[in-house]
């Protein structure tokens, strides 16, 4: 039975990888990604070794063990109209499309280590809906050291930051 | 998708890429599209474009997504002053990476508050001003001066001027498509310098270039530009003398020289010596010397052809300096600054540095930065 909704970033699809618990995490996990990352941004990751190593996706989203999911390119742009231009993050265009997605489908939730990504949830109110890679493989029974960028500590970090943020009425523009 | 936005973006796009002379059928190919006819549709506005198909297009373009996303009319470009401007195509990618970067840097230095091109107060001169050498030799004495580049300014002068007078410097691997160029935008002054050239040349195209940014706007264009009936430009005559200055200290230089006379001879090997404690080519060093009247102007043109003295140098001219970092450190530790501090994502830093994110760990260590660390910790200044 699958655990969980999850909508992936590029850099958790990468690292699950490079760590050898992508496949474990596929079959616990309904896994959902949009269609930049699936398309442009996820072909390989660098193992310890330092060799380049294939990442087929689009193999995996055709065998429908992945969902692509999409957003506009209108709602591209009106996402990116709610965050300040110099104080709000600024998002890869994987990252603002998987913040459309989540906020279109309530039932996702999305799993990302990135600083900026997090702080962008939090700040559009869908903060409770990013989830750590730490958490994530945890749930998934996948227990192992990680650094610090993965960790659920510093996710938490991050989140009471972007909180604070969004209290002092930072980062977004006022419509 | 609202037909404004296609529109705008389709016209955006067709001017993209006619920008960089790229065929519709060499794009098409590379993003993957089944015949050209889609992107001929896409730049029309007739067909709506995916997010993704405008990542891959942004890409190859070397644009901003945003770019094409926002309102508002196309821009033109600040131009680029080509020391050597090839006609090839890859002219044109080049010239748009450089100014990609420029545009990132001050987006950069946005986000983290600083304005570097404020630094930017060159002395100033007139038109007129230029008539003798005595008047270009002074004007680099004063920015050697005020600038603070010391004994030996090749050692210094990327650093100072990148953080000191806010000129912004990409290291380009351009082969033989150009030596360097030069830009002045709303990012503040900016130099390209090809990275496969020697440390040498570099510092001496450098020091050039920086000639051309301080008297930015003085000359036309086609006093700039060498012509090929009458040779070098008199601005590029002065632009190579401003360089030789700046690199070549006077008082240095002779201190230096009048130690090595003997019996009123230098040898060959000292003269690569000295080139090389300055960082600048021994064809420079020679005509410093001559500029200064330690050397005659015959000799030192003798003394260049002398296959002896080019056995010399050769082995100096042939290795170790491939591996130039593409950016000066303080590019990218703001750029990791901004991504460590939430104000960027990877994807964005990524995109700064020009390589994937997969490639982020080793670049951040090439530059001794750790992304694993924590870098909020504070310290209370008293």
């Amino acid at each position: 039975m699958k655990l969980n909704l999850l909508l992936l970033d590029a850099d958790v699809v990468i690292d699950a990888h490079r760590l050898g618990m992508w496949d474990k995490l596929l079959a616990q996990n309904k896994v959902h990604i949009g269609s930049v990352v699936l398309r442009t941004e996820v072909e390989y990751y660098i193992d310890n070794k330092g060799r380049r190593r294939n990442i087929n996706l689009m193999s995996q989203h055709r065998a429908k063990k992945i969902t692509e999911l999409s957003a506009t390119l209108a709602e591209q742009r009106i996402l990116k109209e709610r965050f300040d231009a110099v104080l709000g993050p600024k998002l890869d265009p994987g990252e603002t499309e998987s913040l459309v997605i989540l906020e279109r489908m309530p039932e996702l939730m999305f799993c990302t280590f990135d600083y900026a990504a997090i702080t962008a949830a939090v700040l559009l109110d869908i903060g409770n809906r990013v989830i750590s890679f730490e958490t994530v493989l945890k749930k998934c029974g996948l227990s192992r050291r990680l650094q610090r960028k993965h960790s659920e500590e510093r996710f938490k970090h991050i989140v009471k930051t972007a909180q604070l943020m969004r209290v002092m009425g930072q980062g977004l523009n006022i419509l | 998708m609202n037909k404004g936005i296609r529109g705008s973006v389709g016209e955006k796009l067709k001017k993209a890429r006619e920008s960089l002379g790229l065929t519709l059928k060499e794009v098409a190919t590379e993003v993957g599209f089944a015949n050209y006819q889609t992107l001929i549709n896409i730049e029309a506005g007739k067909r709506e474009i995916k997010v993704w198909e405008l990542v891959k297009l942004a890409r190859i373009y070397y644009r901003d997504i945003d770019y094409f996303l926002e309102d508002g009319r196309i821009v033109e470009a600040p131009s680029v002053l080509w020391r050597r401007r090839s006609s090839s195509l890859k002219t044109n990618i080049y010239e748009r990476r450089f100014l990609k970067y420029c545009e990132n840097y001050r987006q950069i230095e946005e986000l983290l508050g600083t304005n570097t091109s404020k630094k930017f107060k060159p002395i100033q001169c007139k038109r007129e001003d230029f008539v003798t050498f005595s008047f270009v030799d002074r004007l680099a004495h004063n920015y050697h001066d005020m600038l603070g580049f010391g004994s030996r300014p090749a050692c210094c002068i990327y650093r100072i001027l990148d953080e000191s007078f806010g000129v912004k410097i990409l290291f380009l691997s351009m082969g033989k498509e150009g030596s360097g160029g030069s830009t002045v935008g709303d990012f503040g002054p900016a130099i390209l310098i090809n990275a496969d050239d020697a440390p040498w040349r570099r510092n001496f195209d450098l020091a050039h270039e920086f000639f051309h940014i301080v008297t930015w706007g003085i000359f036309r264009p086609e006093e700039i530009f060498d012509s090929p009936k009458k040779g070098k430009s008199k601005v590029e005559v002065w632009a190579d003398a401003f360089a030789a200055t700046l690199l070549l200290p006077q008082k240095e230089v002779l201190e230096g020289f009048k130690e090595r006379i003997k019996n009123g001879k230098v040898s060959y090997f000292d003269c690569v010596e000295s080139a090389r404690e300055f960082e600048v080519s021994v064809d420079a060093f020679l005509w410093r010397l001559a500029s200064l009247g330690m050397v005659k102007r015959e000799e030192v043109e003798r003394v260049l052809n002398d296959p002896a003295l080019k056995k010399l140098y050769w082995q100096e001219k042939s290795g170790g300096w491939k591996d130039t970092p593409k950016f000066l450190s303080r590019y990218v530790n703001m750029a990791f600054k901004c991504m460590q501090t939430g104000k960027v994502s990877r994807g964005q830093f990524a995109d700064y540095m020009e390589i994937d994110r997969q490639e982020i760990p080793q670049l951040l260590t090439e530059y001794g930065l750790d992304e694993n660390a924590d870098y909020e910790i504070e310290l209370t200044a008293s």
